[in-house]
Parts: C-alpha cells; structure tokens; sequence
C-alpha cells in the first residue's frame, strides 16, 4: 500500500515533500523538518498531495486513518482491522473513509452485505468549527482542534495546520475528528469521488477470465481495483493531469461467506488459499500505486487459525479489536470504562528496521455518545484498592489473604509516601506473598506500587518484590500486565522483579 | 550487515563459507532483519546474489540496504544482483498470459503442482557466466518468505522439492549458499508450514531463531536470537553447538547482548 502525504500549509508548497511517481519511488524524497516552511528550498519542487504526511523516518508517505490517535499508534496503512464480533470495526472503516472524503481523496469502497452508496451515508460527520458549515466558500478560515482533545489522557502529538485550503471539500489537515452521532453532510459526499462495488451486483456479469483459483467474488474485487487504478492512473502509467491523489480502499468483511469463500465454514476447505492468494495481489497492487487500503475482517467466524497467521503475515498492520459486549469482561470492575480492547497484533517495518511502536500496549477503546477514543486501560486507584474491596465468595481464608496482602502492603507504601529522606526510604523492601486467587489484587498492587514509586522519583534503590504463584498467573494475562508496568520503568534504579515461584500458602512476609 | 552478528556468526565477508544452507525462523517476532544482514552480507563479500523477494517490494530492501552500506540499484545494474520482485509481478502474470513461462507462473494455475519455472529461473540467474573471467564469488540464493509460497497455494512438498533442486544446484554443484526465512505459526496449527519448517530444520547448517520474548513486549529488548549449528550430512555423534542472544533494533544496526545482560538493564 502505498500512502502519499505532504503536509500541505496553505500555499501548498509544504516543508515535506513527496515523491511524485508510485509509492515506491521514494528516489525523489527530501528531508525536511516537519515544521519548515520552505518556498525558498532550493531542491525539485514535488508533487505535494493534500491530507497526508511524509515520514521523516523512512521516507514513506502516510495516510491518516480518521482516528488521530490510531495514527499515532500505528502509523501507516494497509491495515487489516479484526474484530470479534463485528461491533466496532465497521466504526473505524466509516473513519478511513469519512478522512478519505475530507482530505479529497479518492474512494473506492467493496463490499458484499451493504450497498456502497449506503455505506458511505453513514460515514460520521467531521468535527469542524462552525465557520465551515456556514460558508463553505469562504476564503480563508481557521481551523480549531475541537474541545474533545482534551479527553485524550496520553498526549499525542498532531501536526495541527491553522489554515486550510480554499474549497469545499479539501482539507490539507492530517487527521480530522469525527462526531459520530452525526452523518456526513451529503454535499461532502456529492463533492467526492468515489467508486463502489457491491457483490451481488456485480456477481451477475460473467467472467471473461477462468477461475483460476480464486472465488469469483474475489476475482472480480480484484479486476475492478486494478482498472480503476490503471484508468485513474494511481499507480502513475497514465499522466494525471490534475493533483495527484490517494486511492483509499475500503473492502468490508472480506472472508464472510458473502464473498463466495468458505473459509468460515468449514476448518479444512479446499479452497483455502482463495484469501490470502486475494491478499497478496492486492497487496502487490497497492505497492506499485498511490494507494491505502483498510480491510475488515470477521475472525471470530474463521475457524482455520492458520489462516489468521498467514493473514497477518500477508499484511501490514494488524488491529484486533475486543469489545466487551456478550463476554465476562462486561461486568468487570477493571474494564467498567470502557468498551472493548485494542490490541495492535503487527505494525510494518516498512523501509527500515525499526518500526513506530508506541510504549503502551494496554489499550482500551470507548465508544461514547460522539467520540471513539482510544486510550491507556487504567486501572483502580490506590483508592480504591484500599477502601472498597469486593470481598470473593470463596473460603474465607482467601479474604483473610487479601487485607493481610493489603494491610502489608498499605503499611509498606505508607513507609514509602511518609519517609522523607531517602536514606530510610532506600531500605525498605517489601515481599508479599500472593495468592494465585488473588489475581485481581495483584493487578491493583502493582499498579498502586508503580503509581507511588513514580511519584518518589529519589528512592532510587527502593525494591519491591512479588513473589507469586508460577503456573497459574504465568498463563493470565493479568500477570503479563502486571510485568509489563514493570519493566515498562524507565529509571534504571528501580529494581523491580516479579518473581513466579511456588506459591506460599502461608502469609508470609519478610523484610529486609 | 551487523558487525555484532558477524562476530557471533564467526564469519566475516572476505571469509564467507561455501555450500551451506541457512534457516532464518521467527516466531513471534519479526526476523527481517536478519535477511537484510545477509543481503547486506553477501553483497559485501561480492558474491552473486538472486534474490526471491515475495513479501516485500524492491525499494524497501533498497532504503534498508543503503543504511547498512549496499546499494541494490547499484548491485542490480552491475549485474551482481538478481532480484526477481513477486509483489510487482504478481498482478501481471496473474492476469495476462505470457508466452514463456514466468518464474511466478504457479500463480495463475488453480492448483499448482510444482516451482519448476522458478527453478529454472534461479539456475539461470546463477550459473556462471562464461566469459572466462571470475567476477563474483560464490553464488547466493535468498529467499525471503518461502512460507509465502504455501499461501499462495503451492504445497508443502511441492516446496520442500523445489528447495532441495536449489540446494542440489546452488549449494552443491555451484558450491554456494542458500538463505530462506519461513515464519514459524507457533500455536496456530499451520499444518503444512510445520512440515516445511521441519523439513528444512533437517537440511541447514545454520539455523538463526528469532524469538519474541516469553514475558511480552520490552522496549529495550527486541527478541531473542538462538543460533545453531548443525551438520546435517554426518550423524549426530558430536552436539551441534547452539547459542543464544538477545537483541535490540536500532537505526542502522542490531546490537546483541546476553540474556539479561541488556544495557538498559545493567
């Protein structure tokens, strides 16, 4: 997939410049700082494409994906969006594609359940000042990160362009906000370009090419794609007379039985090499033209896994979406925020070694009345943990366990938050013997422990171990969590080891 | 290529060794990086390189290639690098028939039997020229994402021949080596890629596993790397010597340090 992007300033000539041939190319690619507004440079000057962002690191071009703070956690696009369920993922396909008519881009929406023109009808409205609805003819006119930046709790960085392009549909913005109780204003979507291919409609034609081991569904995907590439000259054989554009591409529910595939229903079909054949021409198109390509899929109806794996080795980015809906998470005090998980299972290393990854891995998604905003999972506070605790219904020597753990532990924090020089504080040391039952407790002591050691940045050599019990917790993720807030400290002096060991029944605690 | 991997390796580029197979595995993880040290590698020890890239497109080794001091375009157009791009030619040979057979020609047939066009493709690519002066050293094949092949349709088998034409030809008659990557499904019951693995973990001299890490994501250390030496011609009478690393990916490099042993740590 190939993403151009230029951060377009008002006059179009933008500090970061893009290669003007396919995505490929990047031959013609200068580095400039993101914020350097150059007319003077002295280079080439280059194609620059509205809504999209040159990658200082890799020369790549990236295209937003309509949720700015996935942006900022992936990073670029062709993206394989899982969901389980199929709840939430149809939310963040309306998000591309509501960015692609916003930024200008061409669309090319696929799909086999819902006709595209009604897809597109349901795209969510931007978020913009109220300057733009009123006069779409204006000249000039200011752009303002709308007040719902401030309920993002980690801060992201955005190239924020105060000024906006002249008409109505452009916007040489990265990243734009969306309501999503509101749809789309249909001028926007008049003013668009866009290509549709609804299955059954054209299921009817017949083919001119034989089969050839793909269903026809996919076949026919695939040919449509690629002349409109070719005709609209995206993967740049044919001269493009006017500015040069994204295709972003858009196929829904790739995989469901509504393509023709049945890879959904059955574990061992014949024909399970239709999909990821399917994906990897595609794949192959999208590096050799202008294109971005997000597709949804719905794992929780394949029942190969070893399709998954080869999926996600066939694709860029992976994102795996969790709601909460229908499973035992939805009545858990821990997840009572949010509404499901996201979990970023690949992010490409496309053009260098490393690729964008963000710190946080524990991220949860919450869809309230406008926003879909991702953010890190929080956990309870030291609070919290100390004054209500939902006592567990089994033996009573598990409630016992946990205020003992408690007590400890609150009597060790206190020694912590009290102290005040650094010299008594750097000889506490804490053991806690816990449980496996008390998984949740864990959790939150973890979390109450690193929130605390943070706050005292001096105790350099304080140490808090945990001794758990190693088969169970090794399995849970929770355990996986609790490590993670661990080893995620940056200050070397903190000497934190989670050690598995066999559990110790008894409460035993020693200090030293 | 990594100075650091070489010195584990015990190779260097004027001191390259001759008819072995190399295994690159990841689970996990992502082991690219080790293709681009061979590339890099071989094209520093002036060997003959044909590279099968099916996963990835030209300019992306090209960019990696030149932060580790290659340069493909040059490579290519000196004619010391072959490079047979399956992402660009896919589209094509699958829609339009062409009159010889194309290396990727499987791709067009509903079950396809064999690799025998590719085959053929790579013994050409790397038979020596006969102008009677010695250009390159050894011949090198890589092929980077041969688990790409079963998703593509082709069978595990059908694979396994054509690595076995390629190591007969290349490793054996040519006296030059062979690098393939195959990603390692774990727990996802990948059937037929377990046999290829299995497979070629019998016929390599050299397996490079790369391993994410068992507790999760860290942002100082990468994976881990084991590497293992094997003499799949003799039988088993001495142990094959095995080592592992850890790793962290940087800019332009991948420092390796013993488990535990991480700066950041230390």
């Amino acid at each position: 997939m190939a993403v151009a992007a230029t951060c377009g300033t008002g006059a179009g000539s933008s500090a970061c410049m893009a290669s003007a041939a396919s995505k490929s190319n990047v031959t013609s690619f200068q580095r400039r700082g993101p914020r350097a507004s150059g007319t003077d440079s002295g280079g080439p000057r280059l194609v620059s494409i509205a809504g999209t962002r040159p990658s200082v690191r890799n020369g790549q071009l990236l295209v937003s994906s309509g949720l700015p703070a996935l942006d900022q956690l992936l990073g670029r696009f062709r993206t394989e969006n899982w969901d389980k369920y199929n709840i939430y993922s149809p939310l963040l396909f309306k998000y591309f594609l509501a960015e692609g008519i916003i930024s200008g881009h061409t669309l090319l929406v696929a799909s086999a359940k819902e006709d595209p023109a009604d897809i597109l009808q349901e795209l969510p409205a931007p978020l913009l000042d109220d300057n733009y609805k009123k006069e779409l003819d204006e000249d000039v006119y200011n752009h303002k990160t709308p007040e719902s930046n401030a309920k993002m709790k980690i801060a992201w960085r955005y190239q924020l362009l105060p000024k906006m392009e002249i008409g109505p549909v452009s916007s040489s913005r990265f990243g734009h906000y969306y309501d999503a109780s509101k749809r789309i204003p249909q001028e926007l979507i008049e003013t668009s370009k866009w290509h549709g291919f609804f299955l059954p409609k054209k299921i009817s034609s017949p083919l001119k090419v034989e089969p050839r081991s793909l269903t026809h569904g996919y076949l026919k995907l695939l040919q449509f794609i690629q002349n409109i590439i070719y005709e609209e000259g995206f993967d740049g054989s044919n001269p493009q007379k006017k500015q040069k554009n994204i295709l972003r591409i858009g196929i829904q529910n790739l995989g469901s039985p509504l393509w023709g595939d049945n890879i959904c229903c059955t574990e061992n079909c014949d024909n399970s090499h239709s999909l990821t054949k399917f994906l990897y021409l595609l794949r192959g198109l999208l590096r050799t033209s202008l294109s971005a390509c997000i597709i949804t899929m719905p794992t929780h109806l394949i029942q190969n896994k070893a399709v998954i794996a080869r999926v996600t080795n066939l694709s860029d980015t992976v994102v795996g979406l969790e709601s909460f809906i229908g499973s035992e998470k939805e009545t858990n005090p821990l997840y009572k925020d949010y509404h499901g998980l996201i979990h970023i299972r690949q992010i490409p290393r496309l053009n260098n070694l490393i690729c964008d990854e963000s710190d946080v891995k524990d991220l949860a998604f919450k869809l309230k009345k406008k926003l879909f905003t991702i953010e890190v999972r929080e956990f309870l506070s030291l609070c919290d943990l100390l004054g209500s605790n939902d006592p567990p219904a089994s033996a009573s020597q598990e409630v016992d366990y946990q205020h003992t753990c408690q007590l400890i532990f609150y009597f060790f924090l206190k020694l912590l938050a009290s102290s005040d020089s650094p010299a008594l504080a750097s000889q506490s040391t804490g053991i806690i013997g816990v449980n496996h039952r008390a998984q949740p407790m864990l959790i939150k002591l973890a979390v109450g422990a690193r929130q605390l050691l943070e706050t005292r940045e001096e105790h350099l050599s304080s140490r808090l171990l945990i001794l758990t019990q190693a088969e169970r917790l090794c399995m849970g993720r929770r355990f996986f969590t609790a490590f993670h807030i661990f080893n995620e400290l940056p200050c070397k002096g903190y000497g934190l080891s989670l050690f598995s060991a066999k559990a110790s029944t008894e409460r035993g605690i020693c200090s030293h | 290529m990594f100075p650091e991997l070489n010195n584990l390796l015990n190779i260097t580029p004027d001191r390259a060794e001759q008819g072995k197979l190399t295994l690159l595995c990841d689970a996990k993880t992502d082991g690219s990086f080790l293709v681009h040290h061979f590339l890099s590698f071989y094209l520093k020890a002036n060997c003959k390189v044909c590279f099968v890239a099916l996963i990835q497109s030209f300019s992306h080794y090209n960019i990696v290639g030149q932060k580790l001091g290659v340069s493909l375009t040059l490579a290519r157009e000196r004619g010391q690098l072959v490079f047979l791009e399956g992402l660009k030619s896919s589209a094509d040979v699958f829609f339009q028939a062409h009159g010889e057979p194309h290396p990727l020609q499987f791709l067009r047939e509903a079950s396809p039997g064999n690799l025998q066009p590719l085959f053929e493709f790579v013994r050409e690519a790397l038979k020596p020229v006969d102008n009677g002066e010695a250009a390159w050293r050894c011949p090198v094949l890589l092929v980077d994402d041969l688990g790409l092949l079963l998703s593509l349709g082709v069978g595990a088998v059908a694979v396994l021949d054509f690595v076995h034409y390629c190591r007969a030809t290349v490793c054996w008659e040519l006296k030059g080596n062979m690098v393939v990557l195959v990603h390692d499904s774990g727990d996802a019951e990948d059937e037929e890629n377990d046999i290829l693995l299995h497979g070629l973990s019998h016929q390599s001299h050299l397996i490079l596993r790369t391993e994410g890490l068992a507790t999760g994501f860290c942002r100082d250390v990468h994976g881990q790397l084991r590497i293992l030496w094997r003499r799949p011609s003799q039988p088993t009478a001495q142990r094959d010597r095995s080592l592992t690393y850890q790793y962290k990916i940087q800019d332009k490099n991948v420092s390796f340090f013993a488990k535990g042993m991480s700066p950041a740590v230390l």
